[in-house]
């Protein structure tokens, strides 16, 4: 091979071999990483896929899912045109129209519905992606109509809601200054592996780490103390941690005097969660329980990095979350370097240490004009605390009316496997007049839309971004659209006009809105757009430490809430104003007679590396790491049900029943599946059904039921080859 | 010039899979087709007394100083890139005859549907012209690198190439 | 010529694998004396291994020659192609070629390799059986099974070359028949079991098998190139060609009795010397460690014959140096690897019935696998392995399929 053939062979940019390296980032997992992309360009096709070198977040690298960003753009399944349903719902069967019938025909048809049922009967979703919903939330209130909703009713929402009801507002891990790290069921190995380099360091250089979780991960095994609880018993734990800190004399005695309320009923709760007693409920020795609740009350500063989801995906897990967070301002590390951290968000949920009008711009003010949201007399607590429609009580109100008709559902993306109970999900949206989808494939609930309009990925589009450290990226598309695919943006933007909704700023896209929103700190498009690779914030600046002693806390007192008033208010089991521990509504020890049928522990959700829920379940180079359906079982477990690692076993609950491979494995509990969700033949959440909820938040209960195992033949079970 | 070559250090390894998914985006794998991929992530579960621990590991070829696979293969098909050291397969002078697979005590060489064997080369067309092997490039936690020779020799590479052989 | 006893070159018989290999170390390891090659072929050197291939019409002509990007030419001052070798004379440190040239060497080489032998086949007046080894030898072969299509074949021999010539009949759509002395095919290498499924297999691509059977005579038709082959059984059957693949012996016939110690092969050290001072021997002349025995054998691979023409080239170069050699030959165990058409076969080690010896025998996934373990404190100990399998059309084969270098290497370090 000549040296041009052997440079085409290894990618290397340059003018000969015609590649040229484009930013862009990377929005497959969504918020809190966003890899910078190096995306290699040639003939306006991307070839090649790397890390941006020059991300102070990412520093070059990526994950495996940012790494088969190429198969994700290029999909076959991608949507060309805009299409409009022509068979059945569900069915598949379309017919491709141009954006002027697409964007018409909707239209006319949602302003048909709001002339006739008003406009809160039209619900606007967003899916997984972040970046597009604070204009579509705009947009949905520009329309008229309070239900702007996203799968945030089942991710995030609830534990900023623990931290509202507990603090008034969330307080993030500042890992990089800590001394200790409570590590409460977050698996960075598998969704967060770019912050590993920095933590293996600071482990080196003599950091503390506990680590709570059912199951042994990465960062498991390199803990000082890890308890392996029993799922849902997070609640029990957090208490009888505070039982130690309290009993030993181990609190921040200045800051609970000065700074809380509630602290004598929290104090009364906690005396009586005793180590031992919290170690017979979750699981784990007293002893762990004891060592982990002083090292960490101990260690000055000391953090607790959780996650969006696990602790709150349980029928009592706001109120476990609350009794977790109610530890950081029990031990004094509230707001203080180390501790965690109470930094507004500049954008897309991210605080970049400076100040925009993001908040302004959804226009989340003119709510209070408005009908009350799908989900609020069912979750009053929801409704106090957040902007959006509660999504999990959609099929509900289609079904009943109750308290208005549901006609109509606009979602910018949209997996109806995800809700619990699915198919149930999916069958009341066909009840509904109109279904529009937006999304980059033809997805089995893109299927079931009237109207599907193709959307385009990150790499297509322009997208705005920042990190904690102060760095702000506005991308620019490396690649044409594929097909005729459009950003969410645009396609927001041209229906606003169509719809007549008469939104300047809206209509006149996504750099006039970008402007807009940064307003406050002084950047401009202009100066953004000089800088595809993304830039330093100039004026940013990290927020101060105890900004509550300007002002108090975001709370209905003004102070740290032992005792929450606004739970107070609410009537009804499982709102304790004190968290309190319950056991999860399906448990062996909570229904013990369903447990004599279904006597394993069934989690739902747990991640693998390579896959974001569905995300990249199409792409061969993902999939083709991990190609069946499967779910994790204990040795014990399996051998009792007579199976065998990899083989087929079948996983039943009242609700439903699943086929997966058994991985067989020690790094879960005996007594728990732990099983990966999203897989299209296998869907996790029909084992659940969709009213298995917490009562405080809405979430479902997707982490902690009941079920049983049972092998498959291997006759019986023909590899799917979805 | 410091000769560089492709270090792992399982402490590092969590498993991830993006090494592996860059080696299939810089080489085009076609995993449906007839692609096969050069580089392996696999799970070992330890356990010891009453603790349970995992360890990953990512291998593709180690282009042994003393390749074994070289020695054995008789079509010519096998070389060494003189530059970056690594041991490269020809796969239009391959016959299939799996004498480089009875060869490598690492289970390397893999055979795809026309019978030719398919492996990492270190990148050695990128090495050339001073970017990095795709899987290093990308590795989240630095368990993955293209580092010295003199330094891999003392790293967890050879200590880890040393029990597997 | 020269001026004395160390300007004498070294000399290489033969110009295949460890001849060529033991050529490149001794110009690595910094031998820059003369060098004189001696070789009964033709002077661009081929790979017998790929003879079958281009039988089969797998490869074209050009690709049989594995060195055609390796400047050898230039490492050699003195290239004698299509020489025949008479005799050496050890004490003299001298060759005689069959021209009558006498070669003076400083140090000798044989890697002269192998050519095929047909004991106890009966030879025929006039018709020539075939022989798979040479590049003529594949050219004949070749022209033969592409003259007419069903060309009827009786290839004798059923280890690795038989089975190498029944695949090129194959692949030239040929009538093949397959006859073996013994009971099973493989017989030194394959489990009796493992021999079944792979007799299995080959009649399942078409092949007959003739097992447990010998020839008697064969007879050339008067006015049709076919041969009448006489079974030991009685029945008689017609083909258009024979090939004899049953073994092969080292091409040693110029050295006298007595002068080397030899018995099969010349018995080497561990650096390749022989008996006789300054002379050493490689590749498959050589009688070197099977570590699994701990005797002297010939062990006729590829990959063997290049690591031996290296050590030797290496230990060579450092006593014309006056150094002692350093890189001994760390030596092997008997293994194999063979494909016919979609059938894959691996082994290695010894897999004998022996006191204190178990047999795992699996069958999954398509395949069929022996493994030898012999009783051991703690562990037992991998000694031999099968592995037979039938190679998917996706390619994408059973793990143990990738992992035979790692059997292989287990056995090994068993021993060493």
């Amino acid at each position: 091979m000549n040296d041009l053939e052997l440079k085409m062979k290894g990618k290397v940019p340059g003018p000969d071999t015609g590649i040229e390296i484009r930013k862009s980032v990377c929005a497959i997992c969504d918020p809190g990483t966003q890899c910078g992309l190096d995306l290699y360009v040639k003939d306006g096709k991307i070839v090649k896929v790397a890390g941006t070198k020059e991300a102070p977040h990412s520093h070059g690298t990526l994950c495996s899912k940012g790494a088969a960003m190429r198969q994700y753009v290029y999909s076959p399944d991608r949507i060309m045109t805009p299409l409009r349903r022509v068979g059945e719902r569900g069915s598949g069967e379309f017919e491709p129209i141009s954006w002027d019938e697409a964007l018409d025909e909707i239209a006319s048809r949602l302003n048909a519905i709001k002339e006739e049922f008003g406009p809160e009967s039209v619900m606007f979703f967003s899916g997984y992606a972040k970046w597009a919903r604070a204009y579509l939330m705009r947009f949905a209130l520009d329309f008229g109509s309070p239900n702007y909703m996203t799968e945030s009713s089942t991710c995030a929402t609830a534990m900023v809601m623990a931290q509202q009801l507990t603090y008034g507002a969330p307080a993030a891990a500042d890992l990089k200054n800590t001394s200790c790290i409570v590590y409460w069921s977050h698996n960075p190995s598998a969704t967060k592996g770019l912050n590993l380099a920095g933590i293996n360091k600071k482990i080196e250089s003599g950091l503390k780490m506990i680590v709570v979780d059912p199951r042994v991960t990465d960062i498991a095994q390199r803990a000082d103390v890890f308890l392996q609880i029993r799922p849902g018993t997070d609640g029990a734990l957090a208490l009888a941690f505070g039982n130690v800190i309290i009993e030993e004399g181990l609190y921040d005695k200045g800051f609970v005097e000065n700074w809380s309320v509630g602290f004598e009923e929290y104090r009364q709760v906690t005396a009586d969660m005793t180590p031992e007693k919290a170690a017979g409920i979750c699981g784990v020795s007293a002893a762990d329980i004891r060592a982990a609740a002083r090292m960490y009350a101990e260690a000055k500063p000391a953090c607790i990095h959780f996650s969006a989801a696990p602790v709150v995906h349980h029928t009592n897990g706001v109120q476990n979350y609350r009794a977790v967070f109610c530890l950081i301002a029990l031990t004094g590390n509230l707001d203080i370097a180390g501790g965690n951290r109470m930094n507004p968000p500049s954008l897309v949920h991210m605080p970049g240490g400076f100040p925009t009008r993001e908040r302004e711009f959804t226009g989340a003010q003119r709510l209070s004009d408005m009908p009350e949201r799908v989900g609020s007399k069912r979750f009053p607590v929801w409704a106090r605390l957040c902007n959006e429609a509660q999504a999990c009580d959609v099929p509900r109100q289609i079904r009943t009316g109750d308290p208005y008709p549901l006609k109509a559902f606009f979602a910018l993306g949209l997996n109806y496997r995800m809700w619990p109970g699915s198919q149930d999900f999916i069958d009341a949206l066909c009840e509904l007049d109109v279904i529009v989808d937006a999304d980059l494939i033809l997805t089995d609930s893109a299927k079931y839309a009237d109207i599907v309009l193709p959307a385009c990925s990150s790499a297509e589009r322009r997208e705005i971004r920042c990190w904690p450290m102060g760095y702000v990226q506005f991308s620019q598309p490396a690649i044409e659209p594929v097909g005729e695919s459009k950003s969410d943006v645009q396609i927001l933007s041209e229906l606003s006009k169509r719809l007549g909704l008469g939104d300047d700023l809206l209509e006149a896209g996504i750099e006039a809105c970008v402007e807009w929103m940064l307003e406050p700190c002084g950047l401009t498009v202009e100066e953004l757009n000089k800088h595809p690779e993304g830039m330093w914030v100039p004026d940013a600046k990290p927020p101060a430490e105890r900004k509550y002693l300007n002002g108090g806390f975001r709370t209905p007192s003004g102070k740290v809430e032992f005792v929450s008033t606004l739970l107070a208010e609410v009537e009804g089991e499982g709102f304790e104003p004190v968290p309190s521990y319950r056991e999860p509504v399906l448990s062996p020890a909570s229904s013990p007679d369903l447990a004599d049928e279904y006597p394993l522990v069934l989690g739902l959700g747990a991640r693998l590396p390579m896959y974001q829920h569905s995300r990249t379940f199409r792409l061969p180079w993902t999939r083709s790491l991990s190609y069946d359906p499967h779910a994790d079982v204990n040795p014990e477990d399996a051998r009792q049900a007579g199976i065998e690692d990899g083989s087929w076993m079948r996983i039943s609950t009242p609700h439903g029943e699943v086929t997966v491979r058994a991985h067989v494995t020690r790094l879960v509990r005996v007594g728990d599946v732990h099983m990966y969700h999203d897989w299209p033949q296998a869907n996790a959440n029909d084992l659940l059904s969709g009213d298995y909820l917490d009562p405080i938040s809405g979430f479902p209960g997707y982490r902690s039921s009941l079920c049983k195992i049972e092998p498959v033949p291997a006759e019986g079970k023909e590899a799917d080859n979805d | 010039m410091t000769k560089k070559t492709l270090c792992f250090d399982a402490q590092k390894c969590v498993g991830c899979y993006a090494c592996a998914v860059a080696c299939m985006d810089q080489n085009d794998i076609d995993v449906v087709g007839d692609g096969l991929m050069y580089r392996h992530v696999s799970h070992v579960e330890e356990e010891n007394a009453d603790e349970v621990r995992i360890v990953h590991v990512s291998i593709a070829c180690l282009h042994c100083e003393a390749a074994e696979c070289l020695d054995a293969c008789p079509s010519g098909a096998l070389r060494r890139d003189i530059a970056s050291g690594a041991v490269i397969v020809r796969r239009e002078l391959c016959i299939g005859c799996h004498a480089c697979a009875m060869a490598c005590p690492f289970g390397i060489p893999r055979f795809g549907r026309d019978g030719t064997m398919q492996k990492c080369d270190a990148c050695y067309a990128r090495t050339r012209f001073g970017y990095e092997p795709a899987c290093a490039e990308i590795c989240p936690t630095g368990a993955l690198s293209y580092a010295d020779v003199n330094e891999a020799a003392g790293s967890k590479l050879s200590r880890f190439g040393k029990t597997l052989a | 010529m020269g001026d004395g006893f160390t300007s004498k070159p070294v000399v290489v018989l033969g110009f295949g694998a460890a001849a060529i290999s033991a050529i490149c170390a001794l110009r690595d390891s910094g031998y820059d004396g003369p060098l004189t090659v001696v070789t009964d072929a033709d002077p661009e050197p081929y790979s017998p291994v790929l003879t079958s291939y281009y039988v089969g019409g797998r490869i074209p002509r050009d690709q049989c020659f594995p060195w055609s990007d390796l400047d050898v030419a230039s490492m050699i001052d003195d290239m004698r192609s299509n020489e025949h070798i008479e005799s050496i004379d050890v004490e003299a440190h001298e060759v005689k070629l069959a021209n009558g040239q006498c070669l003076g060497y400083s140090k000798l080489l044989i890697a002269t390799g192998a050519q095929p032998i047909a004991p106890g086949f009966p030879a025929s007046h006039s018709y020539k059986p075939h022989v798979l080894r040479t590049m003529q030898d594949a050219e004949r072969l070749r022209g033969a099974l592409i003259a007419w299509p069903h060309v009827r074949v009786l290839v004798s021999g059923t280890s690795m070359v038989g089975l190498k010539a029944l695949e090129a009949c194959l692949d030239r759509e040929a009538d093949a028949t397959l006859l073996g002395r013994s009971g099973h095919i493989m017989r030194a290498t394959a489990h009796p079991l493992v021999a079944e499924r792979f007799e299995q297999l080959l009649v399942d691509r078409g092949v007959t098998l003739r097992l447990s059977q010998t020839v008697v005579d064969v007879e050339e038709s008067a006015d049709c190139p076919e041969c009448s082959v006489c079974f030991d059984d009685g029945d008689v059957e017609q083909f258009d060609e024979i090939i004899l693949a049953q073994g092969v012996k080292p091409n040693l016939s110029f050295v006298a009795p007595g002068s080397i110690e030899m018995h099969k092969g010349v018995v080497v050290d561990d650096f390749m010397r022989t008996s006789a001072p300054d002379v050493f021997a490689a590749g498959d002349v050589a009688e070197a460690l099977d570590v699994s025995s701990g005797q002297k054998r010939i062990i006729g691979l590829w990959h063997n014959a290049v690591r031996q023409g290296r050590c030797a080239g290496s230990a060579i170069a450092a006593e014309c140096a006056g150094r002692k050699p350093t890189r001994p030959y760390a030596g092997s165990i008997p293994s194999n690897v063979i494909h016919v058409r979609d059938i894959l076969f691996a082994s290695a080690g010894s897999l004998s019935e022996q006191e204190g010896r178990c047999f795992d025998v699996r069958e999954e996934n398509g395949m069929m696998c022996v493994f030898v373990y012999e009783k051991q404190t703690g562990t037992d100990q991998l000694v031999g392995f099968n592995i037979l399998a039938v190679v998917p059309q996706d390619g994408k084969h059973d793990v143990l399929v990738d992992e035979i270098g790692a059997y292989r290497r287990e056995i090994f370090n068993s021993y060493v």
